[in-house]
């Protein structure tokens, strides 16, 4: 579509790009405050250095924080994966009784505040003794990134007629063949996405994690976090660096993911 | 004539459902459950004790009455500045539109922590927003934006935004610009092109983007408790407060229960009424359709 | 591919559907034999696909039997049932190759591998496809997709094709050459067809017998021309080619008077005992100009409007009394032509018009 440099267009595009680099600016920030020389925050730094990344890889405390990010984060992916996947199936597929019901279960754990999750977890964790354990962040964050994987999986499966599962059934499949073989395949980049998403998102996640991790399983925010409170160093921004170029990474190849199926990154909330 | 179990193909589905039902089951509607358990029940037996104590305090209806109105500004705010943007973004095309989009995507899948601790730092005594007035000369003495919810309002609306923008693009994605064209050999001026086709069609998109972030400010804590110095605090700062600092349970309990039903009731609401009609299924996809591929 | 399988007979006995208050099938009785090709046809939402999704297995009827070589196969799932299925959005498998599409079925019959092969170039080369087993479907016509649909389902030899309007994604040529491509397989492979289409010509052109369904009823069985010469209703008239339609007021004897006023001669007289007897008249059977005079019913017409379609002309007349005719005259090299204003005598013998009785 073409159209005339209306004075009113050019103002709405003029404003669009400000906006935009409002909301990147404050991110993109962090890097070169990351490589800044002075010892306390200041922006724009007035000399530069590596030694915050050094002070960051050196840190026992950061480096046990990644190490238990993954150890948390590859899990609840995983589980997040399975548990959306196969309820996006059974709600997309299965006509089942109430499905409304089940579908908004199913996404409610995203729009519930953390807050009132993490206080109802505590004392179950307490009670069933894996509190402060991997195994209690797991299950916490596990509840929160379904919603990513059924939200995802949902729509690629509303993106393509169910007739080609009924093809397959025809065919000769059973119920195992069918879904390995048609149904997997056709929702195979959404389940990618949905992982990644999960990934990303446990990897972000503070206030489960401050609830239900203890000392030795504390995750990277809420290393942070503790950080933040008492000790304004760059070392954070290292950190803080380090993760935003991690996540994009990880945006990148689900974007990549994504461009090759109907599945968009913005599906999920 | 009825046979037992007739196989149908969506019989079998229907058990893929169990194992993630259970999961939810129990990590989510008990624990939540628990919640609103435990704040009927404060020591002495079943009753309504603790949300007594959390109103007859001015604190909880202060704290509430101030995280509404953070979360109606922020929606206002998200909606008055994203709208345009959307509406400029859905025009683009090609490798600027793809530009735009990666610049909406960054900050929504960046963590609020790490974004929070930028406003951190551009809003310090002698950080970026203080030394650019300044230096223009604005003010003489630099401002504290960290107490007097500056700062909140700025990182508030920082986070959300993306939020509000995506829900939008999505539905102006899906107008076809040829509706505007009807409208235009139909008659209408430019204005009325935008009021009655371009503005109601997008209406779904306003109504998602308002929803989710109306919700979801609702349950912030970690911008607030950044950002929001001393002077304020929302829901969730209380809730912490009172669950790790206080060791209150049912006093947490309370307060969390409100907050549960509040956010309930307002997602309930934006299901039933919310979602255009369009976009809602008169009844599940079934093995009837299919063989057209009208599903 | 060689040597015909036995087409597999089906029946219905009393099928019937019901999705809550909403029946979308009334209890349907039907016999099809070995070896025919059956079609169904009928507006949109009147049970064909069903119907088709009970005999295949993915609809549990509501009551009834589905009985294959007279076994009954309700609660069978699809998997086991042995029918073949062709859908009207082909669903071929995106991810796997044309090869692998039509290997599927007999992957899952656990076939050796060289005989899968085998079997698939057969298949392929069957309908046409032979040089285009390594393509992934999205880089074939609509067309050759419907190919590989049909070479998917037939090459385990079902002894049962269903196909559900397989050519109403395609565009009028295309159609016709897959008509004669899927009349030629049927008769290949000797399977029993049952066939769902919303083209009457296209059922006509292929099917032995024809079944006509509305709102979930059968309102006629029989081979096309039977039922386009001797309709059951108002309603298959017309759905079935084009018809006068005159609504009868009074009968005696050989004569009738229609609402418009008209006395003709009929054929018959038993014609007052339906509830709404009608007159049905093929527009091919009203004779004009000369040819007209001197029959049992003729009377002097304007010619409101006269088109020509392809071969023949197509005149809408206007009889004494305001009664509008259809009537279709070959369109022959030296022939009369009457142009719009004209007046012509229009005329049909009483034989030619059939009463239908509902
Ligand atoms: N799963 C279903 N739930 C409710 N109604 C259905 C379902 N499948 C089909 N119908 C209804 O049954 C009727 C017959 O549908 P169908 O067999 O698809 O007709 P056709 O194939 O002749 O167009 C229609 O009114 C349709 O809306
Ligand atoms: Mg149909």
């Amino acid at each position: 579509m073409s159209r005339a440099p209306h004075l009113g267009w050019r103002l709405a595009t003029i404003f669009t790009w400000l906006l935009l680099l409002f909301l990147v600016a404050p991110i993109v920030m962090v890097v070169p405050l990351s490589f800044s020389g002075n010892s306390f925050l200041e922006f724009p730094p007035t000399s530069w250095s590596t030694r915050w990344y050094a002070a960051f890889a050196g840190s026992l405390d950061y480096r046990q924080a990644v190490m238990n990010s993954v150890i948390v984060g590859l899990p609840v992916a995983l589980l997040s994966s399975i548990f959306g996947t196969l309820a996006a199936i059974a709600i997309e597929r299965g006509a089942l009784p109430g499905r409304r019901i089940l579908a908004a279960l199913f996404v409610a754990p995203a729009i519930i505040p953390q807050m009132v999750l993490a206080i109802g977890l505590y004392p179950l964790m307490v009670q069933v003794g894996l509190i402060g354990s991997f195994p209690a962040v797991i299950l916490g964050q596990t509840v929160i990134c379904t919603p990513l994987v059924f939200l995802a999986v949902g729509a690629a499966l509303r993106g393509y007629a169910p007739s080609y599962e009924l093809a397959a059934m025809t065919l000769g499949a059973g119920r195992w063949h069918t879904f390995w073989l048609v149904t997997f395949p056709m929702i195979r980049p959404a389940v990618v996405i949905g992982f990644i998403l999960a990934f990303t998102v446990s990897f972000d996640e503070l206030i489960l994690a401050m609830f239900l991790a203890s000392p030795t399983t504390r995750t990277m925010p809420r290393l942070l976090w503790e950080q933040l409170t008492y000790e304004m160093t760059p070392t954070i921004a290292a950190a803080t660096a380090s993760i935003l170029a991690a996540t994009g990474v990880l945006l990148l190849v689900a974007a990549w993911v994504g461009r090759r199926s109907t599945v968009r990154l913005d599906a999920a909330p | 004539m009825r046979r037992p179990r007739p196989w149908s193909p969506e019989a079998g589905y229907r058990a893929w459902i169990i194992l993630p039902a259970l999961f939810m089951l129990a990590f989510f509607v008990i624990p939540l459950g628990r919640v609103l358990f435990t704040s009927l029940s404060p020591a002495d037996g079943i009753g309504l004790g603790a949300y007594q104590a959390l109103f007859r305090d001015a604190v909880f209806s202060i704290v509430l009455l101030e995280t509404l109105r953070i979360a109606l500004m922020v929606t206002l705010g998200c909606l008055v500045l994203a709208y345009p943007v959307a509406y400029v973004v859905a025009e683009l095309r090609g490798r600027w539109q793809r530009l735009a989009l990666a610049m909406i995507l960054l900050p929504f899948w960046t963590s609020a922590v790490i974004r929070s601790y930028a406003w951190l730092v551009i809003f310090q005594r002698q950080g970026p927003f203080n030394q650019v007035l300044l230096g223009l000369g604005v003010i003489d003495r630099p401002l504290r934006p960290l107490n007097s919810g500056l700062a909140l309002d700025v990182g508030m609306l920082h986070i959300m935004l993306p939020f509000m923008l995506l829900p939008l693009l999505s539905a102006m994605w899906r107008i076809d610009r040829r509706l505007l064209l009807a409208a235009s050999v139909l008659g209408a001026p430019p204005w009325r092109q935008f009021v009655h086709v371009y503005l109601r069609l997008s209406l779904p998109g306003v109504a998602a983007g308002c929803a989710l972030v109306f919700i979801t400010s609702l349950g912030f804590y970690i911008t607030p408790a950044l950002l929001g110095g001393s002077g304020t605090m929302m829901v969730s700062q209380l809730i912490y407060q009172q669950a790790s600092r206080l060791l209150n349970w049912p006093l947490a309990s309370a307060s969390g229960s409100v907050l549960l039903i509040l956010t309930s009731v307002l997602f309930v609401l934006y299901q039933r009424i919310g979602q255009p009609r369009t976009a809602r299924r008169a009844r599940p996809p079934v093995a009837g359709d299919v063989a057209e591929g009208r599903a | 591919m060689s040597g015909a399988t036995e087409g597999a007979s089906l029946r219905y006995v009393a099928v019937a559907k019901r999705y809550g208050p909403l029946t979308a099938l009334h209890p349907v009785d039907l016999s099809i034999a070995s070896g025919e090709f059956f079609a169904m046809i009928g507006p949109s939402g009147s049970g064909k696909t069903t119907l088709l999704g009970i005999t295949a297995g993915f609809v549990t009827p509501s009551q009834g039997q589905v009985l294959v070589n007279g076994r009954d196969i309700v609660g069978e799932p699809p998997h086991r049932r042995a029918v073949g299925m062709v859908f009207q959005n082909y669903s071929l498998f995106p991810h796997m190759t044309v090869a692998e599409n039509v290997g599927f079925p007999l992957r899952m019959r656990r076939v050796k591998r060289a005989e899968i092969a085998a079997r698939v170039q057969a298949a392929l080369a069957m309908v046409r496809m032979g040089q285009m087993g390594d393509r992934l479907p999205a880089q074939l016509s609509g067309g050759q997709q419907q190919r590989v649909a049909l070479a998917r389902a037939a090459v385990y030899r079902p002894a049962l094709l269903l196909m559900d309007e397989p050519l109403g994604a395609l565009d009028k040529n295309l159609r016709e050459e897959m008509q004669d491509e899927i009349r030629r397989l049927q008769r290949e492979l000797g399977a029993t067809v049952v066939y769902v289409t919303h083209d009457q010509q296209e059922a006509a052109t292929l099917a032995d017998r024809v079944a006509i369904l509305r709102n979930g009823r059968v309102e006629q069985v029989g081979p096309p021309h039977e039922i386009y010469e001797m309709p059951a209703n108002r309603f298959v008239a017309s759905f079935l080619g084009e018809a006068n339609l005159l609504p009868l007021e009074a009968t005696q004897g050989e004569r009738a008077r229609t609402a418009g006023g008209l006395e003709l001669a009929v054929a018959t007289s038993d014609a007052a005992s339906g509830p709404e007897p009608t007159l049905c008249l093929r527009p091919e059977n009203v004779r004009l100009g000369e040819a007209a005079a001197g029959l049992g019913n003729a009377w002097t017409a304007t010619v409101l409007e006269a088109v020509h379609i392809a071969g023949s002309i197509r005149y809408r007349l206007q009889l004494p009394g305001g009664t509008v005719l259809l009537a279709r005259a070959p369109a022959r090299i030296g022939d009369p032509v009457w142009q719009a204003g004209a007046t012509v005598v229009a005329g049909w013998r009483p034989a030619d018009a059939v009463i239908l009785l509902a």
